[in-house]
């Protein structure tokens, strides 16, 4: 740059913009009521999840923690949630579980998102045979059921954290896909883009200035709406029994609680604090998602 | 080939179109395919304005796109300062510098999601022009009357009105420094009183410039603010060329005449409104392409001039008629 | 004889996200029978506005005052019932952009056929007759509207909007889609149609150049008000108002050495309705404003030299 470039350059003037209108999506969050009170939800659950250690000691999830304890204990003053069958503390399982739980709900959108973007967008932009193909295996992945799916690809690959939000990635961006490459194809139909190519702009230096800018928001809402679907798809494993053995999600918490009979035994403590975590979580995103959707969604928003 | 350069002054060729076809594949199995430019030849000279006439679905929109390289032609040659157009991408790349394009709706062109200035440098980062951009995209959009440029450079498109919006189009067009610009409809969606501005904005740059520019209008009155040459277009082909002049004062193809016919009605001339739209680029005649709904085929003044055999039967090509007009008419000289 | 359509002191206000806004403020004008009224004007001078709040076809938001009197009948006193019947019946809209007032998976005979069983008026079907009548022809009826070019689909509204007999034809920028061949081919049809029925139009465009041969008389709108109105031709051959004036010579007339290479425009913007300027609304854009223009807002009244026409400006008429 050079001296002609007055004290507040452009750059500095679109950072304010793109500032203005981060204010804007979070003036209008406020407004929402839905909106602000999940997100004000999921906030607690992320600070839950995040200071875990300092709520119970991880010791507490081993078995051997709970042999001198009573099994099945109601909640008092000792064990707030009472015991599972085995006598450990039924809140330290929920705190730590609230770990498991949103760590592969987001790394398994994180997986669905990419991989539901990238051939989106390349189903969308490239066209041809790519697309054809592409769209092909979107399809298989669309219609074939895919909890037997996520089954078979848990017991293939693992069941380790990671692998597990990695199954449920794979087998849960079909949708997003789908929504990426309609909105490319709806974008790259725009004069802007044909402007772009007849000034001599490259594929990548499209996707990259026009198209990935205006499909961003219809991702980032669109995740949101994954990360539920992806905790339960979690909880439902680990409730069969395919779940990571060693780390207490509340699915598994809610397979022990099943197992175990607490039901038959009136233990409500056990298998009702997971399950409305798992609704309280689900609900609270899908919220936020709509609310997200809401905000970003250009034919609502008013310009 | 129209018109030689013996009575205009410094007419050095820089765009040349001949016998260039472009041909969708047919919708269907079985169907036919659409000829949307069915043989087109078409010069344009250093610095001149030429407009190029017709009704939508005429092809004058596809002809302008196979000339910036946006279009592939299915057959004839596109020659740009005497070389044909590049189909290396480097070579593209370099092509898109030399000739740009403005559309019809300034507002769709524009992304509402950059400022006025990424608007108008886009074109210089692409390039790798980045040098001095500030300064060029100031002298841009204050050459397109944008004045002072800081007021506009960080606006957004739908902080601007439509005359505002189509000059920063042609201000992000210009800091290519282009030769030849295309201008598609370029004042049809604005206000009759933002036209006027944007055509006089056109001729100046031109002027200015030494840059031709094709402008592709529907309206017959646009060529007569600006244009130095008209070609009027039909299903395909261009059927009528001259200079501005010329050609309005003395229209010789029967579609011409009923084109101006419709605009001039309120000077007293007779109207001459055609019967039925223009056909599908499926569908198109044999022999003149016209002569479904040409007027001297229906009044049967063809058959007393014994020219209706040709008409239905033989294809007319352009002809010169007159200082620097060609028609393609049979009916044009007998 | 008495108007079939008489407008007296119209103001329309309606509400948007940035407030009230004054789309029309005090609009008189007056249509007789059989005569066709073009109203031109610039995007966003009012003139849709005004056309549409004529059948009270506005949000319920919107504040309309003054008096729209259609043959007689005050329509912003009418209970809801009336204000039916008299939509369509007494006066009907052709709406620009034919595509989006068609129902795509019915067929227009049968679309044209409803419109009239919702005012009762006729058990046999007259779709046919209406389309004979717009030059469609009666078998079209059974087509959808996909099925139809931009012209055909714009004759199948005139047949719909002529199905009840109306004494009155709102034509809103009926045209501004077609192509010239067919925008004149439309005009033509609309101007037989007036002739044959005696029927009264409002006529509505931003192109002057159309109103030359429909326009009985023409009004100018420029900011919510109407500034100069006369009798067609006289008007678009000679304007008095410095806006028309500038409206008109924005289309060249083709042949005339004046306008060759000479493209003439207006400089600046439209003005902003929630903030117009001081005295003549115009007088920012105004190439011969004097210093009185920033304060007097003129009424329209009558130009000297012509009985018919009445001009909004400071420098005419002023003896």
């Amino acid at each position: 740059m050079n001296d002609l470039v007055p004290s507040t350059s452009p750059r500095d003037m679109t950072w304010a913009r793109r500032k203005q209108a981060l204010a804007r999506v979070w003036r209008e969050l406020r407004h929402d009521r839905a909106g602000f009170v999940s997100l004000v939800v999921l906030l607690g659950f992320g600070l839950v999840a995040l200071s875990a250690p300092l709520i119970a000691d991880r010791s507490l999830l081993l078995a051997a923690a709970g042999r001198n304890n009573p099994d099945l204990a109601s909640p008092s003053a000792q064990f707030l949630l009472g015991t599972d069958d085995i006598g450990r503390d039924v809140l330290a399982q929920l705190v730590w579980g609230s770990r498991v739980s949103l760590f592969i709900g987001i790394f398994a959108t994180v997986v669905a998102v990419v991989i539901g973007s990238v051939v989106g967008l390349v189903a969308g932009y490239v066209k041809g045979k790519v697309a054809t193909v592409l769209l092909a295996i979107d399809e298989f992945f669309l219609v074939v059921p895919f909890l037997p799916l996520a089954i078979v690809l848990a017991v293939i690959l693992g069941r380790s954290p990671v692998t597990l939000a990695i199954v449920i990635g794979i087998t849960s961006w079909a949708g997003s896909a789908r929504l990426v490459r309609a909105q490319v194809l709806t974008l790259s139909e725009r004069a802007y883009v044909e402007r772009a190519r007849a000034l001599g702009a490259g594929t990548w230096q499209i996707i990259f200035r026009h198209v990935l800018p205006g499909v961003t928001p219809l991702i980032i809402a669109n995740a949101t709406l994954i990360v539920p679907g992806a905790i339960l798809t979690e909880s439902t494993l680990s409730f069969l029994g395919f779940g990571d053995r060693l780390s207490p999600s509340w699915g598994k918490l809610l397979d022990g609680a099943q197992s175990s009979g607490s039901i038959t035994l009136n233990a409500w403590w056990y298998y009702l604090p997971p399950g409305l975590c798992i609704i309280a979580v689900v609900l609270a995103f899908t919220l936020f998602g709509r609310a997200l959707e809401r905000i970003f969604d250009p034919r609502l928003a008013g310009r | 080939m129209c018109a030689g350069g013996q009575i205009m002054t410094a007419t050095e060729s820089l765009l040349n179109v001949s016998n260039v076809h472009v041909a969708y594949p047919a919708r269907r199995r079985g169907g036919k395919s659409a000829r949307a430019v069915d043989g087109v030849d078409l010069e344009i000279r250093l610095g001149e304005i030429v407009a190029l006439v017709g009704e939508s679905g005429c092809g004058k929109t596809t002809l302008a796109r196979a000339i910036l390289g946006l279009q592939k032609i299915s057959e004839g040659l596109i020659a740009f300062d005497g070389e044909l157009l590049p189909t290396s991408a480097n070579g593209k790349k370099a092509f898109r510098r030399r000739v740009q394009i403005v559309f019809q709706d300034p507002t769709a062109s524009l992304n509402p999601r950059q400022s006025v200035y990424e608007i108008v440098a886009e074109g210089l980062r692409i390039h790798g022009l980045g040098e001095n951009e500030h300064h060029v995209v100031k002298t841009a959009l204050e050459q397109c009357g944008l004045h002072p440029a800081e007021r506009y450079m960080l606006k957004y498109p739908h902080e601007l009105s439509g005359g505002q919006r189509q000059r920063v189009v042609i201000a992000g067009a210009m800091v290519l420094k282009p030769q030849l610009l295309v201008a598609d409809e370029p004042v049809s969606s604005l206000d009759a009183s933002v036209r006027g501005e944007i055509l006089a904005l056109l001729q100046r740059l031109a002027r200015d410039e030494n840059m031709a520019v094709l402008v592709v209008t529907h309206d017959l009155g646009l060529p007569w603010n600006i244009a130095d040459r008209i070609a009027v277009m039909y299903l395909g082909r261009i059927v009528e060329i001259g200079t501005t002049e010329e050609l309005l004062a003395n229209p010789k193809h029967p579609y011409t005449q009923a084109l101006l016919s419709v605009v001039l009605e309120h000077l007293g001339m007779p109207q001459q409104i055609l019967v039925g739209e223009m056909p599908d680029p499926t569908e198109i005649a044999s022999g003149c392409r016209f002569h479904p709904r040409c007027p001297l085929v229906q009044s049967g003044e063809a058959q007393r001039r014994g020219i209706a055999d040709r008409c239905t039967h033989e294809d007319p090509l352009l002809q010169m008629s007159g200082n620097q007009q060609s028609v393609a008419c049979h009916a044009v000289g007998v | 004889m008495s108007a079939v359509l008489e407008v007296r002191d119209l103001h329309i206000t309606y509400a948007s996200s940035s407030g009230l806004v004054p789309a029309v403020r005090g609009v008189d004008l007056e249509i007789a029978p059989g005569e066709t009224l073009g109203l031109a004007g610039e995007s966003g001078c009012g003139k849709s506005t005004l056309a549409m709040a004529l059948l009270r076809l506005v949000p319920p938001s919107t504040q309309i005052t003054g008096s729209i009197k259609l043959a007689g009948q005050d329509i912003l006193t009418m209970k809801p019932g009336q204000l039916r019947a008299a939509r369509w019946a007494q006066a009907s809209v052709v709406f620009q952009g034919a595509q989006h007032v068609l129902n795509p998976v019915r067929r227009i005979g049968r679309q044209i056929d409803e419109a009239i069983e919702a005012h009762g008026s006729a058990s046999v079907s007259r779709a046919g007759e209406l389309l004979d009548l717009v030059g469609l022809g009666a078998r079209r009826g059974d087509d959808y509207p996909h099925e139809l070019s931009g012209g055909q689909k714009q004759r199948s509204l005139i047949a719909m909007a002529l199905a009840c007999d109306p004494l009155l034809l709102i034509a809103d920028e009926p045209t501004t889609a077609l192509d010239v061949m067919v925008q004149a081919q439309i005009l033509q049809l609309l101007d037989n149609i007036k002739r044959e029925r005696g029927l009264s139009m409002l006529f509505i465009t931003h192109d002057l150049s159309v109103l030359s041969h429909t326009a009985d008389r023409v009004a100018v709108m420029y900011a919510g008000r109407i500034i100069e109105v006369g009798a067609g031709d006289a008007l678009l051959r000679n304007s008095l108002h410095p806006y028309s004036k500038a409206l008109t010579a924005s289309f060249p007339i083709i042949g005339d050495p004046s306008s060759r290479h000479q493209p003439r425009g207006l400089a600046g913007d439209p003005p902003d309705p929630n903030n117009l300027p001081s005295g003549c609304p115009f007088h920012p854009r105004c190439t011969v404003a004097i210093d009185e223009c920033q304060s007097v807002d003129v009424q329209l009244r009558h130009a000297a030299d012509d009985e018919e026409r009445s001009v909004a400006c400071v420098l005419v008429g002023k003896s």
